[in-house]
């Protein structure tokens, strides 16, 4: 059990933030072109 | 420290790492056009932008040292305890708190406090804030950093990562705080999970290091009196009060973005508790194990770990990491300090409004300062954790019985009752600490401070034990007195 919720906590860390990173580029572009 | 060998290549990744956050520093600089652009980043962030922002500024160097050192000693019960209890907090943040505060045209925590409860509360909940910002412990932090990855002076490492951080929040204040925050939050959650995909591999699962570690490192509840129960509860509902949370509530674009990004947060917040704990009970093993020497420091056990289990290359990415997680928390709470002395402290003691130009400079100088004054500080306190103590105590005793009657029992919100509760929960919690220190004396095998009153041996840890009662009391009075003033 305790095997399992580490491998998913590592899942939801890596893909968490590779796909935030993504919707941050995404807005970062709208953002910067609003504000400049 | 055995293991990798620290080579060219991760000097290159953490110097280019560095320039490149200074790098944004500049570009978001030339984009700032008033106080509300550069301490609330225009009041427009977006759910990643906030996603990012509240993990990397919210978990420091505290939480990934001093979890991964806790779970060394108590196991996985550091999980249960001490961090779970604090989802909680996050969750009534979200759904209790937030949309509340986001009425408000307020531009930090003391100005809230002081929207509901007047001036002298204000300024008690700004000195209290100021004084919890203090980046005291990720100042320290890459001080160790330094030491174990570069073998430089830790005040020297300490004074070049800080720099890094005062430079870009000098030039692009909360926006570039903000972005630099989400690559920080990257390469933080990344290389933490890569730390563990290691671990998981090359070390073994908790199937495999059960046989060799005592019993109780994977008890679920450790063995809590009643009153570190009452303790760590009151440390947990501190999420409630905090300042950077307030500050990213307020600069949401809306509060569907904040609302989402807290969710969010409070998912990744829950997988970087454990993978931090699962790596302090793998470093546990290790020693045990004789696979790392028995006299390290378990503060640094995770460096220790990981610089044992990575290749060159990813040491150095995760190195960064480090430096990352530390100069997330040091931009934004030097931030924050700023804008509580000028903002929320100057304005409010004199009653006169800086013009926005100068109010910005004056931030400017002010986040220059608080790191100055971290630098002073981190290195004179014999006992880093001393310092946090001081400071999340204040911060619990000032603002946290009143702001529990906004969100809980609205129809008490009384401006007399307030102010009390905060100047004297305020002045309790200093009275209290000095206390401990004069007369309290140094436990070792608990590392703290213990005063004994008559047979009672009190904990400096147990300083909420005294001092929120103390601020309820107040409050209570002011109430009474207010309503039989009026009657």
């Amino acid at each position: 059990m305790m095997n399992v919720f580490t491998w998913f906590c590592i899942a939801v860390l890596a893909v968490g933030a590779t796909t935030i990173f993504g919707l941050y580029i995404k807005d970062l572009i709208k953002f910067l072109n609003r504000k400049g | 420290m055995p293991g990798t060998e620290w080579t060219l290549l991760d000097t290159s990744i953490v110097i280019v790492y560095m320039i490149f956050m200074v790098g944004i520093g500049v570009y978001i600089g030339q984009r700032i056009n008033g106080f509300d652009d550069f301490f609330l980043a225009g009041r427009g962030l977006t759910t990643p932008l906030l996603v990012g922002s509240l993990v990397a500024t919210y978990y420091g160097l505290d939480v990934t040292f001093g979890s991964s050192e806790t779970s060394y000693f108590e196991g996985i019960s550091t999980f249960f305890v001490y961090s779970a209890p604090f989802y909680i907090s996050y969750i009534l943040v979200t759904f209790a708190i937030a949309p509340r505060i986001r009425t408000l045209q307020a531009a930090s925590m003391p100005e809230v406090v002081g929207h509901y409860y007047g001036k002298s509360a204000y300024v008690a909940a700004a000195f209290a804030s100021a004084l919890y910002s203090m980046p005291i412990l990720s100042v320290f932090g890459i001080g160790i950093i330094g030491e174990v990855f570069f073998g430089v002076d830790p005040a020297l490492a300490a004074i070049l990562g800080s720099s890094i951080a005062v430079i870009y929040t000098l030039l692009g204040g909360l926006l570039a705080d903000a972005i630099t925050d989400i690559f920080q939050f990257n390469v933080m959650c990344v290389t933490a999970a890569i730390a563990a995909v290691f671990a998981m591999f090359y070390i073994g699962s908790f199937d495999t290091v059960r046989p060799a570690l005592d019993a109780s490192l994977l008890q679920p509840t450790g063995e809590l009196s009643a009153a570190e129960i009452v303790v760590y509860i009151t440390v947990a509902l501190t999420p409630l009060i905090e300042p950077a949370f307030y500050q990213r509530i307020l600069a949401a674009k809306n509060m569907r973005s904040i609302r989402n990004a807290l969710l969010l947060g409070i998912v990744l917040w829950i997988a970087f508790d454990w993978v931090v704990v699962y790596l302090g009970i793998i470093g546990r093993y290790m020693v045990d194990t004789h696979m790392l020497p028995d006299d390290i420091d378990p503060s640094a056990i995770i460096l220790h770990v990981t610089a044992y289990l990575l290749p060159t290359g990813l040491l150095g990415l995760f190195a960064a990491g480090c430096i990352a997680t530390a100069t997330s928390t040091i931009d934004s709470y030097a931030l924050i300090f700023s804008g509580n002395v000028v903002y929320d402290g100057w304005q409010t003691i004199t009653g006169k409004q800086i013009p926005e130009k100068r109010l910005v400079a004056y931030i400017r100088i002010g986040v220059f300062l608080s790191v100055v004054l971290a630098l002073l500080v981190a290195f004179r306190f014999d006992r880093i954790r001393d310092a946090w103590i001081f400071m999340a105590s204040i911060l619990n005793s000032t603002v946290l019985v009143p702001m529990l009657v906004v969100f809980l029992f609205p129809a008490f919100i009384n401006r007399r009752a307030g102010a009390w509760s905060s100047v004297t929960g305020c002045l309790t919690g200093i009275s209290f600490f000095l206390i401990f220190e004069a007369f309290g004396t140094i436990d070792e095998t608990i590392e703290t401070r213990v005063l004994l009153v008559g047979e009672t041996a009190l904990l400096r840890e147990h300083l909420a034990l005294v001092t929120l009662p103390v601020a309820f009391a107040a409050y209570l009075l002011g109430y009474l007195v207010d309503r039989m003033k009026k009657s």
